[in-house]
């Protein structure tokens, strides 16, 4: 099999995968901020007027008068708007002829990654795990468009891949390494608060113990053995893809975290990849 | 030649967010420099997580003396279909995520008559919606305080009170 071709499918077309679903996220997150658009405005939790005093750049020096300008109200809408208008793009560019698709998928990533930056640079107040993907998944397609042809392009395609399993892993070391974890404590604590709990979960974990530790546990060691399930090749792979999804949309009906699948998920095409290369490379 | 450019730049940037995974002093002043958030954190509500949500509730003193009653400040209820659709989700996360929602909690730890928090962004952050609420002719000043509030076993919402901050006037809305 040729570095660049895995079960058929390229690293080009693993990063067109990825941009698509990655564009699912852009244009959910694009229009979350626009409806609730006061809070970015002078009197709400993200006013630039307050913010700006959080980050020296942005409060003096020779950057803070042109940031004023694109991170005040409005400025930072308009950047909002430009981050949907990247995610539809990305997905109206399947409807390209695919030997031309990659390098315009590949610029509008690198346009939607500079973008998000750009907010993060604003601020990282209310930011979430699945933006890290985000952005990495991003920059990614980008890089991999760069490559395309080359025997590189698949390592860039596969760095989503490694970013999850690294992930997971970090995940379940660290709820290990917590008392309340282990002992199950933690999903009667998430539970109980209104911003990530479920009334539901709450009233059949409250008072019992057992049930809440294998829960906990369950999780410790979901998180914490499926990044070794990439050993196992494709099938694997396959088994990564099913759990995870599974994980993240339970996630998403019990605690509201709702773009953490289509961010996790847009990484998903490029575990197939490496699972691909993983007996190739020797471990 | 590209190809290994290429695994190095991938292992570098995956050492590194491992090494930043550890939460100390050190790493906390090294990711002050990712500005653009390119080393992620993984470690999602471990090894310690949220056992109350902080919340902030808002009042007014009319020119007469007389108080209204307490509001919230941004509600925490999720929508219906918040697994699909859930636009107040960052805002809900800034009075409980790591900057504001700590700095918040911690306000409950002062001594009484302690301002040096009146000059922390994180409190001006709050103030500043408070007072830009609309106030009428009547409105003389507002004030706010942290409450952490929990679910407890009679299905009863839990409330503890926390910080609460000194009386502010506010400019009558035009």
């Amino acid at each position: 099999v040729a570095p660049d071709h895995a079960l058929g499918v390229t690293a080009s077309e693993t990063a067109e995968a990825m941009g698509g679903i990655a564009a699912v996220a852009l244009i959910i997150d694009s229009l979350e901020v626009l409806a609730t658009r006061d809070a970015y405005n002078r009197a709400g939790i993200f006013s630039y007027d307050v913010l700006r005093a959080t980050r020296r750049y942005l409060a003096v020096g020779p950057i803070a008068s042109a940031a004023r300008v694109l991170y005040r109200y409005p400025g930072v809408l308009i950047l909002t708007s430009l981050q949907l208008a990247c995610g539809v793009a990305l997905l109206a560019e399947f409807a390209v002829p695919s030997e031309h698709r990659i390098a315009l998928v590949g610029a509008t990533a690198l346009v939607g990654a500079v973008i998000r930056m750009l907010l993060r640079a604003r601020s990282d107040l209310g930011g979430e795990g699945g933006d890290g993907m985000l952005l990495i998944v991003l920059l990614s397609t980008a890089a991999t468009a760069a490559l395309a042809g080359s025997g590189a392009a698949w390592v860039a395609a596969s760095y989503p891949a490694m970013q999850l399993l690294l992930a997971y892993e970090a995940a379940g070391i660290a709820k290990l390494a917590g008392a309340e974890w282990r002992s199950g404590q933690a999903i009667v604590h998430i539970n109980r608060t209104m911003l990530f709990g479920n009334r539901r979960v709450y009233q059949s974990v409250r008072g019992r113990p057992r049930v809440a530790a294998t829960v906990s546990r369950a999780v410790i060691a979901m998180e914490c053995g499926v990044p070794l399930l990439i050993f196992a090749g494709v099938p694997g792979a396959w088994a990564i893809i099913a759990i995870g999804l599974a994980f993240h949309i339970g996630v998403a009906f019990m605690m509201g975290l709702n773009l953490f699948v289509w961010c996790f998920g847009s990484a998903y095409p490029s575990v197939l990849l490496l699972a691909h290369h993983v007996p190739h490379l020797g471990v | 030649m590209t190809i290994v450019i290429v695994w190095l730049v991938c292992i570098a940037a995956l050492a590194v967010t491992a090494l930043l995974q550890v939460q100390s002093r050190r790493t906390q002043r090294i990711r002050a420099y990712d500005v653009f958030d390119l080393i992620p954190f993984w470690t999602f509500f471990a090894p310690r997580t949220l056992s109350s949500d902080a919340r902030v509730l808002w009042r007014e003193r009319r020119i007469d003396g007389t108080l209204s009653s307490w509001r919230e400040l941004i509600p925490l209820e999720r929508p219906r279909f918040s697994a699909v659709w859930h636009p107040t989700r960052r805002r809900a996360r800034v009075i409980n995520g790591p900057e504001v929602g700590w700095t918040l909690r911690s306000m409950a730890l002062l001594e009484p008559g302690d301002n040096t928090i009146l000059v922390t962004s994180w409190y001006l952050l709050v103030l500043n919606m408070v007072l830009a609420l609309p106030a009428s002719p009547l409105t003389g000043a507002r004030q706010f305080i942290i409450v952490t509030t929990t679910e407890e076993e009679d299905d009863a919402r839990n409330l503890r009170p926390g910080f609460l901050s000194q009386w502010h006037p506010t400019t009558p809305s035009a």
